[in-house]
């Protein structure tokens, strides 16, 4: 349980991070539009992970044998970056939402 | 005794075939090397036995039993890519916890001083070092290496063969490299790949044969 964590907070460092730029500006237009802004949100979302994750396969993609050799397929890995993304995301945009 | 069998493994990219009907099989205790010109498929047969690259046809067993998933996933097989793979701010000491690393790796003495050491810090020599004992020392029964001695400095390559030795002892090794003599001192059994197949290899004059290395520039080679 405790490796499954650090292997998902490792998935974490390699890829959700650069994504956090495209949750935080969907987040300010939340704050800014409110409800209006859920499409919006949405399709930046959708296109900020496809970005991360074509930036990794361009520039990284070597990485992805450490996560292989632990067990960690390339359909898993991307999986669980876009469940880790979603929660964080779903969660800042609440919180946003109720400060709005 | 663990072994790995992998067969009709085909490959074409482009048109071109790559790989044609590869059989290789390794149990362990034996340490196997492969040769062949650049682009000649080294690694792409080494990933796809793998699991990480997936060939036309293929046949990956362990032990008689099929692998219905990728090798990767079970973590059966290891793999040491051409090019570093490891995170650089990791530390030894956090890839001896995460990979579950055999505590001998901790008597390695080339990698003394280096365990709290961000791999990001690190020169070439040793983080590819911490990377081929990563993959050795790991619990898997066969380990793939592919170019384990490029760009790496001869006493470096001779502790690497050591300890490449060593770990045979317990599990099946495939290596592959371009220091030919190296390899050929190193393994069991030898194959040349080329043309999409593998050419077993016994002597240095196989390789003159297959025209894998030129006679004369050799002959010069030995005489220097």
């Amino acid at each position: 349980m405790q490796k499954r964590l650090i292997i998902t907070r490792y998935i974490f460092r390699e890829l959700i991070l650069t994504n956090q730029l495209f949750t935080v500006l969907s987040a300010a237009l939340i704050y800014s539009y409110n409800e209006k802004s859920f499409v919006y949100v949405f399709w930046l979302k959708v296109v900020g992970f496809l970005f991360s994750t074509w930036m990794y396969l361009q520039y990284r993609k070597n990485r992805l044998f450490f996560f292989h050799n632990l067990g960690v397929s390339k359909t898993m890995f991307f999986t669980l970056a876009l469940l880790i993304d979603t929660i964080i995301s779903i969660i800042l945009f609440l919180t946003v939402l109720l400060l709005s | 005794m663990n072994v790995l069998e992998s067969d009709s493994i085909n490959l074409t990219f482009r048109g071109r075939t790559i790989l044609s009907d590869i059989y290789l099989r390794c149990s362990s205790g034996e340490v196997i090397g492969l040769i062949g010109r650049n682009g000649s498929g080294k690694s792409c047969l080494m990933q796809i036995i793998f699991g990480s690259l997936k060939g036309e046809n293929q046949s990956v067993r362990v032990n008689g039993r099929l692998h219905n998933q990728p090798a990767c996933k079970s973590m059966v097989i290891n793999y040491l890519p051409q090019n570093p793979f490891l995170l650089d701010y990791l530390t030894l000491n956090e890839l001896i916890k995460i990979f579950d690393l055999d505590p001998e790796v901790l008597a390695v003495e080339e990698l003394n001083g280096l365990h709290k050491e961000k791999l990001g810090q690190l020169s070439y020599g040793q983080k590819r070092l911490i990377e081929i004992m990563t993959i050795l020392y790991a619990p898997a029964q066969f380990s793939l290496l592919d170019e384990p001695f490029s760009y790496l400095a001869p006493k470096l390559v001779q502790t690497i063969v050591l300890h490449i030795q060593k770990q045979s002892r317990r599990k099946g090794i495939i290596l592959s490299d371009h220091q030919y003599k190296t390899v050929m001192k190193t393994c069991d059994r030898f194959y040349l790949l080329t043309n999409g197949a593998l050419r077993s290899i016994k002597t240095l004059s196989d390789l003159e044969n297959y025209r894998y290395i030129n006679p004369k520039s050799e002959a010069t080679e030995d005489r220097e």
